[in-house]
């Protein structure tokens, strides 16, 4: 009851309407559900752009690193050579131009690189047999254990045949592509994290019984196995190589002969690598490939480099001979099965697969993926589970490697937790599409400067504080805060207009449990 | 482009009885947040005579003056000089009417406001009907619309009240919607600084009149400015400047269909009206101005 | 004082010139005319200091006189007829919003058909809209009247509408005693230099109601008009003391043993006076100076035991009643202890009113309640 006492000016308005409850109206309330990004999706790492995109948008390079260290712990060596699918499935890339993610990724990783600040970690120093680890191969699958292990104060000891650690990416991708510098500088990291590494030490996979008894657990991932051999004639002949023995050679300075007319056979990375490798020799190369160049597996910018360095492209076309006498001279080449083409070759290259890794007498993969074996405490990944996959699928594998010994280990869930993403698995993806907020989101190409760039995210699946659904709201229900949005259900009307407008596809409508009660409210 | 502030202080207040999704609610509520606590608002019988509250309560953090329909103008010129004539010179009048009030029976009013340049800011809030007494049709009701009163479909055209008021050489006038708050912050940012009768056209979709969901009032804003039915511009002492142009224009289909006032229109008409737009269009981007934009 | 050869549009924009009026809207409508353009000059000679808008219709006027009126500041206009017509609806807004201000209204009969007539039809029609109505007999009066306004609507929170026959008053000359400016200054409330509301305190001014809250304002301004008989008494006492020129709500003038009385408002007041004086006073008259809220008890005062009838002489009519004047009178003597017999003069239309017709309507015994004027010239 309205009590006549006031004045009348005092009468017109003296309350505010936030008395009404408009809240009572609704039937639908706005939840927050957090979705999986499409780039995220295609992450062999289930890394999620979306989350420390939007630091390195605020400048927090600290906060960036922090959060893409919990799916990828190499930003600068991923960010350089990684296929970057997530760049494919950007759905920016349907409005203007996929969101730079590989360089954002490089940028963190650099500036981690270059902020790193000793710790010089105490177990270093002092060998706790209950707590080492023996990780076989130090490819991106066995460092991304070890640093994982290490940060959650086990002790990893890194096996590695070679003479310096890095596996393929050591010697399987050339200099001017993942400069030395960067691998150099996180292992020195990995060491000073306490990461021990025991070089030019082959161990016989056969003999994981015994380590298995010296170490408190065990991660094989020793790479894939041999390259896949041509299977034409003439394939034997000298000068014919596979590609990565050919960047091995390369990288290790073992190639004395300076070849002129180079095919490489095949479509991947690799046979880019080789090219541009064989390029800086001096040769005249000609990459041979079986499809279309639309249809090769290699980065599209590992493909536009190498044409722009002169490499010459066959699509469609296939070797069906060599020819020689006792060593590769021309290579016979037949163009959409009606061509016939005779190149010059003195260096033939073949890039067209790897085996899987063999595994040792006895030690069984549980299920199709995974990392664990039919030997408690004994863990295998990366190529050598798989067969030929990604870096970013390597150290995915690294990582789940680590999760489960340190789970074996009996390492506190909450500290697992802490370092690292959950574990792989499926993860519900954005299933609308997102809106493309133009005032927010002008059509911009990419940006140089990192900050720019990472503000053309649409931050798909993630709630990166945007703020349309607070500008949107009619009734003030979205309250702003100092740091995050708050949606006030005492006068949320339950338009939905927050969920149809937010951009990241976070908010979603769901039906009051009990819409009735409001009627009795 | 300049940032919104979403900490800075909301003039319209939570509890306020707009219809669920009411886009005039999601406009004025920027546009009282820009325009900030040195504003006065003069409302005309309007939806917003229901939303500013029901007595003894305030939606508003301003001093809002109702104002019968026809005079809402007039109310605001005389708020304006009874204020100047006590030495409060710096203190911003608004009129907020609806298409009502502004296009049919507000327009006598506020066409001599502008005729004498009255120091006001006129907002037109545009649901294209009579939205408060449930949907009749207004002068601002496009072609083919069904009414409570045109129930066949609306059989005129819309009044081009831009056009209307630029021939009256007011100092501004613009478009904006809700759905391009950028471009709504910084018309409400420009007028704040011009003297003289400053006219916003705002386009509100209405959830209950143009049957659309609550949830689609801005999607419904972006599409009329997409498929060319309600182009961003202001008219800056005679001189036009487009604000925004799609890269193409979205059929006009996309806008209607989504409308249940459009439900019936048969597809004839719909070209008619797509054919009609192509026109308004060309004809819009042919008075673009060369000159620089004074106020950009 | 300084005696001028006047208009009644004349004396009004002197008035609201003394009255330092701070806006003025101003629309031009026969026979209120020359009030807006004698404010334009007054503006253009540098004699009027408030704001002056030429607005383009009577209802922007009255509009613009609300705005101002919310802003706090003191406003004034002028109209007639259609324009007071037009602007009903403003009537009932400014009254209902409680605003100050001043209406001035040249009496003229409302179409169809076009005539300018002095009829009361106009402003006597307003009746319910809760603004405060004083109808001026003279040139004189219309000045002090505007006066006595501003400062009735200051102490009110109440619209005031002061009334003068169009041509008989608005553009007959007659010596006009204007106040000096000293004397105005003193006898008006200073003039507003705030606003009248707060930025700091918002407010939802007039916003909807349901209808308990609607009933309960209503019955506020009840009250306040009702009190405006003791306003506008100690308004006019001061005056009074200030000028010696008086103004009751309700005057009586003539013989106290009279039988027959005269009731009017209006120009017609001065025709009755000397019609009176010139039969050596056998009659008298009542002179209705406040219509609203109308002054029923004062009238009830005045009526004596000798009096046998009333003439009511209405300009104006209510179709199917009767006149409105005539109305009014009969419901306030309903519970009067004297009841006598009521004739209505009614000279609706705008006809003038001549001793003639004032002899006739005395001898008149036909058994009609109205005595049309128009069927006895």
């Amino acid at each position: 009851m309205i009590k006549f006492k006031e004045t009348v000016e005092e009468l017109f308005g003296m309350q505010q309407t936030t008395v009404n409850k408009t809240g009572q109206w609704r039937y639908y309330a706005p939840v927050r559900k957090e979705k999986t990004a499409p780039c995220s999706a295609a992450c062999p790492l289930q890394n999620n752009p979306a989350q420390w995109v939007e630091k390195v948008k605020k400048e927090d390079y600290w906060q960036a690193w922090q959060l893409l260290a919990r799916t990828n712990p190499f930003p600068a060596i991923t960010g350089h050579i990684c296929a970057h699918f997530c760049e494919e499935k950007c759905r920016r890339g349907q409005y203007d131009e996929p969101v730079a993610i590989g360089e954002l990724e490089k940028q963190i990783g650099l500036w981690r690189l270059e902020h790193y600040r000793p710790q010089n970690k105490p177990n270093h120093k002092k060998a706790l047999p209950q707590r080492q680890v023996a990780i076989i191969g130090s490819g991106p699958a066995g460092l991304a254990c070890a640093y994982y292990l290490a940060q959650l104060d086990l002790q990893p000891v890194v096996f590695e045949r070679f003479s310096e650690p890095g596996g393929l990416l050591a010697w399987g991708i050339p200099g001017f592509r993942l400069p030395r510098q960067i691998l150099q500088t996180e292992l020195a990291i990995l060491q000073d994290l306490g990461v021990k590494f025991k070089t030019q030490r082959e161990v016989a996979l056969a003999d994981y019984e015994l380590l298995r008894q010296e170490f408190a657990a065990v991660f094989l991932a020793t790479g894939a196995g041999k390259e896949k051999i041509l299977p034409i004639p003439g394939a034997e002949l000298a000068g014919v190589k596979g590609a990565i023995s050919y960047l091995r050679s390369a990288h290790l300075g073992e190639i004395d002969i300076q070849p002129r007319h180079v095919v490489v056979i095949g479509g991947g990375n690799t046979a880019m690598d080789a090219a541009m490798t064989a390029r800086r020799q001096g040769a005249h190369v000609t990459i041979v490939y079986r499809r279309t160049q639309g249809q090769m597996p290699a980065h599209s910018s590992a493909l536009s480099a190498a044409k722009a360095a002169g490499v010459q492209i066959l699509e469609k076309t296939e070797p069906v001979e060599i020819l020689g006498s006792n060593k590769v001279e021309k290579v016979v080449l037949w163009k959409k099965k009606t061509e016939t083409i005779v190149q010059e070759c003195d260096l033939l290259l073949y890039a067209i697969g790897q085996r899987k890794g063999d595994l040792p007498a006895g030690l069984v993969p549980i299920g199709r993926e995974g990392v664990k074996t039919n030997i408690p405490g004994v863990y295998l990944g990366g190529d050598m589970r798989t067969g030929p996959a990604s870096v970013a699928a390597a150290i995915a594998a690294g990582r789940e490697a680590a999760r489960e010994i340190a789970d074996y280990l009996q390492v506190k869930q909450a500290h697992i937790e802490a370092i690292m993403a959950p574990p792989l698995g499926q993860r519900p993806v954005v299933n609308k599409q997102c809106n493309v907020y133009f005032s927010m989101y002008p059509k911009q190409r990419r940006s140089g400067e990192p900050p720019q760039e990472a503000a053309r995210c649409f931050s798909c699946g993630h709630c990166n504080q945007c703020g349309l659904c607070w500008l949107f709201c009619p009734d003030l229900a979205i309250q702003s805060r100092e740091h995050n949005f708050a949606i006030l259900l005492d006068y949320c009307k339950g338009c939905g207009i927050c969920a149809q407008e937010c951009p990241a596809g976070v908010l979603e409508m769901e039906e009051e449990e009990d819409a009735s009660k409001n009627f009795d409210r | 482009m300049k940032e919104i502030n979403a900490l800075a202080a909301e003039y319209l207040l939570p509890g306020h009885t707009a219809c669920p999704g009411c886009g005039a609610a999601v406009a004025i509520r920027h546009v009282v947040k820009i325009l900030g606590k040195n504003t006065v608002f003069v409302i005309a019988a309007s939806c917003f005579s229901i939303i500013a509250g029901q007595l003894p309560t305030r939606a508003f953090a301003l001093n809002v003056f109702h104002s019968p329909f026809a005079s809402a103008a007039a109310v605001g010129s005389g708020l304006k000089r009874g204020l100047q004539a006590l030495g409060q010179d710096d203190i911003q009048v608004v009129v907020l009417a609806g298409d009502g009030g502004t296009f049919d029976i507000g327009l006598q009013g506020l066409s001599a406001a502008a005729e004498r340049n009255e120091d006001l800011i006129f907002i037109c809030y545009d649901n294209e009907a009579y939205m408060n007494t449930g949907m009749q049709r207004s002068s601002a009701t496009p072609l083919g619309a069904v009414s409570q009163t045109t129930p066949q479909g609306k059989k005129n055209a819309k009044k081009d009240i831009m056009q209307i008021m630029a021939a009256h050489k007011i100092s501004y006038a613009a478009t904006a919607t809700a759905a391009f708050p950028h471009d709504l912050y910084a018309k409400i940012e420009k007028v704040k600084k011009i003297k003289g009768l400053r006219f916003l056209h705002l386009l509100c979709p209405c959830p209950a009149g143009w049957g659309i969901g609550s949830n689609e009032t801005i999607t419904i804003s972006r599409l009329a400015v997409e498929c060319g039915v309600f182009p961003l511009y202001e008219i800056v002492q005679g001189e036009l400047f487009l604000n925004y142009k799609p890269e193409k224009l979205l059929p006009v289909k996309a806008y209607l269909q989504r409308q249940r006032r459009f439900a019936s229109l048969p597809a004839e008409q719909i070209n008619v009206m797509q054919a009609d737009i192509q026109n308004y269009w060309r004809e819009l981007l042919s008075k673009i101005s060369t000159g620089n934009n004074p106020f950009s | 004082m300084q005696a001028k050869i006047l208009t009644g549009n004349e004396a009004v924009a002197h008035a609201v010139c003394l009255s330092r009026v701070q806006v003025v809207p101003a629309y031009p409508i026969t026979p209120q005319t020359t009030v807006v353009e004698n404010l334009a000059k007054m503006k253009a000679d540098g004699m009027f200091l408030g704001e002056f808008i030429e607005v383009e219709s009577e209802n922007t006027a009255l509009a613009y006189c609300i705005g101002a009126a919310y802003a706090g500041a003191r406003t004034f206009t002028a109209t007639s007829s259609h324009g007071l017509a037009y602007v009903h609806e403003l009537l009932h807004w400014a009254a209902g919003a409680r605003l100050s201000m001043v209406l001035a209204n040249a009496n003229r009969a409302l179409g169809a058909p076009w005539c300018i007539e002095s009829d009361q039809t106009d402003s006597l029609a307003q009746r319910d809209t809760g603004w405060v109505q004083l109808y001026c007999s003279s040139v004189q009066e219309i000045l002090d009247t505007v006066l006595l306004a501003f400062r009735v609507t200051a102490e009110s929170k109440l619209p005031v509408l002061v009334v003068y026959d169009g041509f008989y008053l608005s553009h007959v000359h007659e010596p006009v005693l204007v106040p000096p400016q000293a004397l105005v200054d003193s006898f008006l409330p200073p003039l507003p230099d705030k606003p009248a509301f707060k930025l700091e305190l918002p407010r939802n001014h007039y916003g909807l109601a349901n209808a308990s809250f609607m009933a309960r304002l209503v019955q506020r301004r009840f009250g306040a008009t009702a009190e405006i008989n003791e306003v506008y008494a100690g308004v006019n006492q001061a005056y009074y003391r200030l000028t010696g020129r008086n103004y009751p709500a309700v005057e009586y003038w003539g013989s106290q043993t009279a039988s027959s009385l005269f009731l009017t408002a209006g120009a017609m007041t001065q025709t009755i006076q000397s019609f009176i004086q010139e039969r050596a006073g056998e009659e008298a008259l009542l002179k209705i100076k406040l219509f609203r809220p109308f002054p029923a008890a004062a009238l009830q005062k005045l009526i004596h035991s000798k009096l046998k009838r009333i003439i009511v002489v209405d300009r104006n009519i209510a179709y199917g009643v009767g006149g409105i004047l005539a109305q009014e009178v009969r419901a306030a003597l309903y519970s009067a202890p004297y009841q006598p017999e009521i004739l209505e003069l009614n000279l609706a239309g705008g006809l003038d009113l001549t001793p003639t017709l004032l002899e006739k309507a005395l001898r008149f015994s036909g058994n009609e309640s109205i005595m049309w004027a128009v069927n006895f010239r």
